[in-house]
């Protein structure tokens, strides 16, 4: 921060110095400061571009969060390169690169909106599919005490809870445009819940928010992803157990490199394809 | 501690005070003196974002900045790049934002110059120029010093514009109060923990500053 101790060096200055120097004084701190200030910008903007080339910058569904944050630690581990992600929801990280977003590779949770990007040639290609997104239902550990019985597949304990008010409020991800929301709201609505629910839903803005509602300890239950609900935080704070995939549509997980992606960005997109890549994403729960 | 977020919210903080103050300084000055019913609006519109929703300010940016919107389309022609998701863009929303932290201080200052002094000065054949450089800012030190301060510290706890317009892209646009938000939604409760502690600290260590320098101005005798 050069700029910074400059503006320091020169305040102090400015508020000690003798009136009949005032007017060079002051004269020389602004010219001493614009220039300064160019020269810091202009160190800024070359920054910025050679950042640009070997950048890799990832908008990726929330749901990958932890299999891609170890992924992405292997690949620093290998060949030293860093990867920067940017976690949200897919309806969200659609907006936002219609808007102008500046992303080298997309991963998104339903892949509907991969098509729609790549219709708009955001992307060079249709992409890759990497896995197919499970949901849970989630029941935090004082409640799962207290009705074990809660966590069945057909749901049809928790649908007694949910009218008997045992369940006041139910964590998901924010339908509008998060997938595991729309999902989730299929759940609710195959197995008849859906009226009794939407009094008692808490929105998250992605699926990792509503996962954070889920375990906050306010709340008696959460929809949330697999690959999330399979983190040792989530686990310590309840349990869950697995929607049927004929609940609600299927999550079919898909990325894309976009039409500026950076070669890192290319060969990192390889990388996601290997073997010991699809491995991980097996593990937390991409089928 | 994410130390990449908390330079990019200090180098924004620092930009935003530098670009906005010269200009809360000059508007002030010209507002004070001036009897024109433009005042009124003029006063109004510079107060309106202290009042107005993010959200709202988000939507504008967004819709005038995105790439379908006017300028932000006449600046990727220009350019290559986009406005909105980028530091330029949350740059523009923190100088919009800021407006009212800038100026109103810096205009109570200057209103609270006597008037007679400003004729006093005329009457030394002193041009508008350097009246304002030799005898008003002096007097009006405490004002501007407590615009700098409260403008870099309501733009490091910026959120809602920041994550409307900026995204959350490290290095980028990923601000302290962004990467608390972050690490709370990842589960990490201590890392936001440390964080929020830190920005707890950083705004009321400001706030002492600036009532600390306030103090000494009174005393040495520059406000009047």
């Amino acid at each position: 921060m050069g700029l910074l101790q400059i503006i320091l060096a020169h305040f102090s200055e400015f508020l000690l110095i003798r009136p009949r120097h005032l007017f060079l004084q002051r004269t020389i701190f602004l010219v001493l400061l614009s220039t300064s200030l160019s020269a810091e910008l202009c160190i800024a903007q070359v920054q910025m571009k050679d950042m640009k080339q070997q950048r890799i910058l990832i908008a990726a569904a929330s749901d990958v969060r932890y299999a891609l944050d170890l992924m992405i630690a292997n690949y620093f581990k290998e060949t030293g390169q860093a990867v920067k992600v940017s976690y949200g929801s897919s309806g969200n990280f659609y907006q936002q690169v219609m808007q102008g977003g500046d992303y080298d590779i997309l991963m998104m949770a339903d892949e509907q909106y991969i098509f729609r990007l790549s219709e708009q040639r955001k992307t060079i290609d249709r992409g890759v599919v990497y896995g197919q997104g499970r949901l849970v239902l989630f029941i935090p550990k004082p409640i799962l005490e207290k009705w074990p019985n809660l966590l069945s597949p057909n749901l049809s304990e928790f649908g007694n809870a949910l009218k008997d008010g045992r369940i006041r409020s139910l964590a998901i991800a924010n339908p509008a445009h998060a997938p595991y929301g729309v999902a989730a709201e299929q759940t609710l609505k195959s197995a008849q819940l859906w009226e009794i629910a939407v009094p008692k839903l808490i929105l998250g803005e992605n699926a990792s928010q509503a996962t954070q509602f889920a375990i906050s300890g306010s709340v008696q239950g959460g929809l949330i992803p697999l690959a999330l609900a399979k983190h040792s935080t989530v686990q310590q704070k309840g349990g869950y157990v697995l929607i049927p995939p004929s609940a609600h549509l299927p999550l079919i997980q898909r990325m894309a490199l976009s039409s500026g992606a950076s070669s890192g960005a290319k060969e990192f997109y390889a990388y996601l394809q290997t073997e010991k890549s699809q491995k991980i994403f097996k593990e937390f729960g991409f089928e | 501690m994410d130390w990449q977020a908390f330079r990019l919210s200090l180098f924004l903080a620092c930009l935003t005070a530098i670009i906005l103050i010269p200009m809360g300084v000059l508007l002030a000055h010209y507002l004070v003196r001036s009897s024109s019913w433009l005042k009124q609006f003029l006063e109004a519109g510079l107060t309106l974002p202290l009042v107005l929703p993010p959200t709202v300010l988000g939507y504008y940016l967004l819709v005038g900045f995105g790439n379908t919107g006017f300028l932000g389309s006449w600046f990727y022609e220009l350019t290559g790049n986009s406005i909105v998701f980028s530091f330029f863009g949350i740059l523009i929303a923190s100088l919009i934002v800021n407006i009212p932290f800038a100026f109103i201080p810096i205009q109570r200052a200057f209103e609270a110059i006597p008037i007679e002094l400003r004729d006093a000065a005329a009457t030394c054949g002193l041009n508008p120029l350097k009246r304002l450089w030799i005898i008003e800012l002096p007097l009006a030190w405490k004002g501007i010093c407590s615009a700098t301060v409260m403008t870099i510290a309501h733009t490091i706890g910026e959120f809602g514009v920041v994550l409307m317009v900026g995204g959350n892209i490290p290095g980028q646009t990923r601000t302290l109060s962004i990467a608390i938000y972050d690490r709370v939604q990842a589960l990490d409760m201590d890392g936001a923990g440390v964080m929020s502690f830190c920005l707890l600290l950083f705004s009321f260590i400001t706030l002492l500053l600036s009532q600390i320098l306030n103090r000494k101005s009174v005393v040495r005798g520059v406000a009047h």
